[in-house]
């Protein structure tokens, strides 16, 4: 090669490259791939012990297949998880997790509107509306235990005797606006398991829609029958504790007439025929509205977990009233 | 007759080798491996003719990762899949050990379908559980100072199912 192109000296042979490390650089952190660093402690930690978690969960998994796990609980479970330990709590603080439950549970808002709200009212935190924001339990069963008392038949003897009626209201909501609902004497570990859409005709387990507004719930059922009957429940929803969401006071019994031409498909929005009614409003002058003013005791939540043990089971012998609270 | 036993034999000739970390050997079909998203990847690019080595994942845990690909690489019916996936965690719920390598081990193999089973059977573990119950399980040191206990406790409040 001609001479004159002048080079940097260091440059005229490879050999000097290599020398320089300028070729086959050293990359000593990839020699830590793979590698888990132990957390030390802080700088000035009095604790001077080894810091060796001994929980194996922490040891073997990445966080990030943690959060594989706890994105795979439902939010009860994931609210006792976060009471294990600090790293369980910071993990479950990923709004990620607080907002697929959000958008699950309030899915009939649309989640145009969940997100609007949880940005406007609850400061953009999934986890706040959550807890603060009213809701309808799904996992489990609105229970609400009436009792009366009856003057029975003397027989022979000088004091009447009295029997103490209990009956129950049973309800169970889904989340794609429809619910089921039923009457009955018996008691709650007998009703869960046909409460359900599948529920056959002779467990007289009635379907229905409902809309949550703000706490209140507007429901309503079509009783079938020749005379064609509406129910409407108006119901507000309340906890004992932040966030519980485990009463539904009974606001409004409502039975109404409804005329046979506004009923097209016995799978109609029974919501939509009675949007816009006045209270005493009946569309069947057979049926006249009334208003129910028994039997409004306000129900009691109680998850598919404790449906045997319940405390709602026990027989008026030994439970004559629950004070719901 | 000839043709079709060399058409049977090329069928045959599809079977991947696969060396656990303690370098033990697995023969298995290209499809059961393809159930991994990693290993797919190499035998595209690598082909099956070499053995695979798979690093970071000892020859037990990879038997039984293999054993749950070869099942799902049939095309079985739903509830025979599902019934025999719960046959699966249930024996490897027993072992909390194993259980987490076969986490790590199908989330580093990338079969999602296996991470998303166990995801799920973990979370079951956990379901309906006290916080102390959880920590007696899986031996976890409780860190929570009095106040963050306190502050918790009424902030998910909610989560212990109160009448």
């Amino acid at each position: 090669m001609a001479s004159d192109v002048s080079l940097p000296p260091e440059a005229s042979t490879y050999s000097r490259l290599i020398a320089m490390q300028f070729m086959g650089t050293e990359r000593p952190w990839l020699n830590l791939y793979g590698i888990r660093v132990r957390p030390v402690a802080a700088f000035g930690s009095v604790s001077s012990k080894d810091l060796v978690d001994p929980a194996l969960i922490h040891r073997c998994l990445p966080d990030e297949l943690l959060f594989e796990v706890f994105a795979r609980m439902t939010p009860y479970t994931l609210g006792r998880a976060a009471c294990v330990c600090r790293k369980w709590k910071y993990a479950i603080r990923n709004p990620s997790l607080w907002r697929s439950a959000c958008l699950k549970t309030w899915q009939l808002s649309g989640p145009i509107t969940n997100y609007q709200l949880a940005h406007s009212v609850y400061d953009g935190s999934w986890k706040n509306m959550w807890v603060h924001r009213p809701r309808i339990r799904m996992d489990g069963l609105y229970v609400s235990r009436n009792t009366y008392i009856r003057v029975g038949v003397a027989e022979w003897k000088v004091t009447n005797p009295v029997h103490v009626v209990c009956y129950y209201r049973y309800l169970k909501f889904y989340p794609n606006g429809k619910f089921v609902y039923k009457i009955s004497s018996q008691k709650l570990k007998e009703v869960a398991k046909c409460m359900n859409f599948r529920a056959s005709k002779t467990d007289c387990v009635h379907k229905g829609d409902y809309g949550l507004d703000g706490d209140l719930i507007k429901a309503a059922i079509l009783y079938p029958g020749l005379r064609r009957t509406l129910l409407r429940i108006h119901l507000r929803v309340r906890g004992t504790t932040v966030g519980a969401n485990n009463r539904l006071d009974l606001l409004k019994l409502v039975t109404t007439g409804v005329d046979d031409s506004e009923l097209n498909d016995p799978n109609d929005d029974m919501l939509g025929v009675v949007e816009g009614w006045q209270e005493d409003e009946t569309h069947n002058p057979d049926v006249p509205a009334i208003s129910h003013k028994r039997g409004l005791t306000p129900f009691v939540f109680v998850p598919f977990e404790e449906v045997e043990t319940s405390v709602l089971n026990l027989p008026v012998d030994k439970m004559d009233y629950f004070v719901t609270g | 007759m000839a043709t079709i036993i060399t058409k049977e034999q090329q069928e045959k000739e599809k079977m991947v080798t696969l060396v656990s970390s303690d370098s033990e050997k697995f023969v298995v079909e290209q499809k059961v491996a393809e159930k991994s998203h990693v290993i797919k990847m190499v035998m595209n690019c690598c082909g099956i003719e070499s053995p695979i080595p798979v690093r970071r994942v000892k020859g037990d845990i990879l038997k039984s990762i293999l054993e749950y690909c070869e099942k799902h690489s049939k095309g079985e019916a739903q509830e025979v899949m599902e019934k025999w996936d719960k046959e699966y965690m249930d024996k490897a719920e027993k072992d909390l050990v194993f259980f987490h390598d076969l986490m790590l081990a199908s989330h580093f193999l990338h079969i999602q379908e296996l991470v998303d089973l166990i995801a799920v059977t973990f979370a079951g573990m956990l379901k309906m559980k006290s916080p102390e119950e959880i920590r007696q399980k899986f031996n976890i040191n409780n860190d929570l100072t009095k106040e963050q206990e306190e502050h918790i406790m009424t902030t998910f409040g909610w989560a212990f199912q109160p009448i």
